[in-house]
């Protein structure tokens, strides 16, 4: 799986950034396994399932299962620096 | 996708409201001062139809950007003395009143005193004769919303301005969230009487579009500028509208609130009042039962405006948002909803409630649908 594209949706005055990621192949419950190194990963079972991850030092990523995009948000000032860790990490877990 | 945040702006708006905006747009700029007065005046038009929904004379009614713009036009225009005064306010104010106030007390000018709601058998309710209470002989305005926007719960304002009245004291309504759901005849309305709306919610018109309605004493105007009439004046002319209707006006968004208006004449406001009465019952009905569900609900049980707030134990606000928003497609809102008082007022805080607001355009199916999603919801 890879980064295709990564949009910024809001920069929050409590320094932290949401970023909208999109990825070449849609997230399923196999791929969503390897979320778990991103943080603590739980997914709830409701009508389309939905999974996030938390890592409270670094990032909360929200997504559906099925989908090809999932939201990231980055909570220190220094957002730029985490966003190039996450990418790092994405590229060696995938 | 199913539209439940019906309290922060209507959607969708009627299909008049989208061709008169169109129409405008695509005519010859008509500003209503100039010689190319040839598809009529929205403005004129606006004030007629809401002076109808509202029983006031159309010179009563004064347009403006928003529902905060009049708030803060009225708050600061009557509060304006040269010695400190008081005002009166409650807690379910939304910060388009407790901002200019916190302002206005920051320069020391007013003193405020916020009236909290009651809690009785779990539900919340408003103590007119304990309003009474809280008046002071330095109290220069009382200002209360109509309707709450986070527990839907309607004041009686006939019995306030009784009140008001015999105390000589202005009221200030901020009628945002019942403006277009519940009938608000100004004669009965006793002493003077201020109402701030906003157009883009129950009015159905676009967002940049509200007002204000005067029943009262004229205060001096916060903004001066352009009028179009007595050019020659350097002061502002004391005339209205023009007195408190300086600069140019937003012609397209003011042409779709007067067709948003003239829809809900054409409905007519008892019958919306009553769909959004049926729906929000029934969601209320349907879900009083489930263990986690906890409803921040007034007391008279009267949900006209369509507005209902609640949490789920075990989830934030925020997650219940997300878990709708994503997987179910219910747009919501959740949070403190800008009424930051209220909140501690119903103890909701620091995360604040999960709110839906419905619209004459939902149907009881949505509200089916979004009670399974809140059921799936309680089982994780």
């Amino acid at each position: 799986m890879q980064i295709i594209d990564i949009k910024t949706t809001k920069n929050c005055l409590d320094k932290s950034a949401v970023k909208i990621v999109t990825v070449n192949e849609s997230i399923t419950r196999n791929t969503l396994k390897l979320f778990s190194e991103f943080g603590d990963l739980k997914v709830y079972e409701l009508l389309n399932p939905l999974f996030i991850v938390r890592n409270p030092s670094h990032w909360e990523i929200k997504g559906l299962l099925n989908d090809r995009k999932f939201k990231i948000t980055m909570y220190q000032d220094e957002w730029a620096d985490i966003l190039i860790k996450f990418m790092r990490l994405f590229s060696s877990a995938f | 996708m199913i539209y439940f945040n019906n309290a922060a702006t209507s959607f969708p708006k009627p299909s008049q409201v989208l061709k008169a905006v169109s129409e405008n747009l695509e005519s010859l700029p008509n500003e209503g001062r100039g010689s190319s007065n040839l598809s009529g005046d929205p403005l004129q038009l606006v004030r007629n139809r809401l002076s109808s929904l509202c029983n006031v004379e159309s010179e009563a009614v004064l347009i403006c950007p928003s529902a905060t713009y009049a708030l803060n036009f009225l708050t600061q225009g009557l509060l304006s003395c040269n010695e400190k005064v008081h005002c009166l306010t409650t807690s379910m104010e939304h910060n388009s009143v407790l901002r200019p106030l916190h302002l206005l007390s920051c320069k020391n000018k007013v003193d405020v005193t916020y009236f909290s709601l009651y809690k009785k058998d779990g539900k919340f309710e408003f103590s007119v004769e304990d309003f009474e209470n809280h008046l002071k002989p330095e109290t220069r305005l009382t200002i209360v919303s109509h309707a709450s926007n986070v527990t839907g719960l309607i004041l009686p304002i006939e019995k306030i301005s009784e009140i008001t009245n015999r105390h000589n004291i202005p009221l200030l309504i901020d009628a945002s969230q019942s403006i277009g759901n519940l009938k608000i005849d100004i004669s009965k309305l006793s002493g003077e009487i201020y109402i701030a709306f906003a157009g883009h919610k129950n009015l159905f018109g676009p967002t940049g579009t509200g007002g204000f309605i005067i029943k009262g004493h004229l205060f001096q105007p916060i903004i001066v500028g352009g009028t179009g009439v007595k050019s020659d004046l350097i002061e502002q002319p004391e005339i209205l509208p023009h007195y408190y209707e300086s600069g140019s006006p937003n012609l397209p968004g003011i042409s779709g609130l007067a067709a948003g208006v003239e829809f809900i004449l054409e409905r007519g406001i008892e019958k919306i009042g009553l769909h959004k009465q049926s729906l929000t019952e029934l969601f209320i009905n349907e879900l009083k039962d489930e263990e986690r569900i906890k409803f921040y609900l007034p007391s008279n049980g009267d949900y006209r405006c369509g507005v209902v707030s609640f949490n789920i134990d075990g989830f934030t606000a925020e997650q219940v948002g997300f878990f709708l928003n994503e997987s179910y497609e219910i747009i919501c809102r959740t949070g403190l909803h800008c009424s930051p008082l209220i909140h501690k007022n119903i103890n909701s805080l620091p995360e604040g409630t999960v709110r839906f607001s419905f619209s004459v355009f939902n149907t009881k199916e949505d509200i089916y649908f979004a009670m399974e999603a809140i059921r799936q919801i309680c089982k994780l």
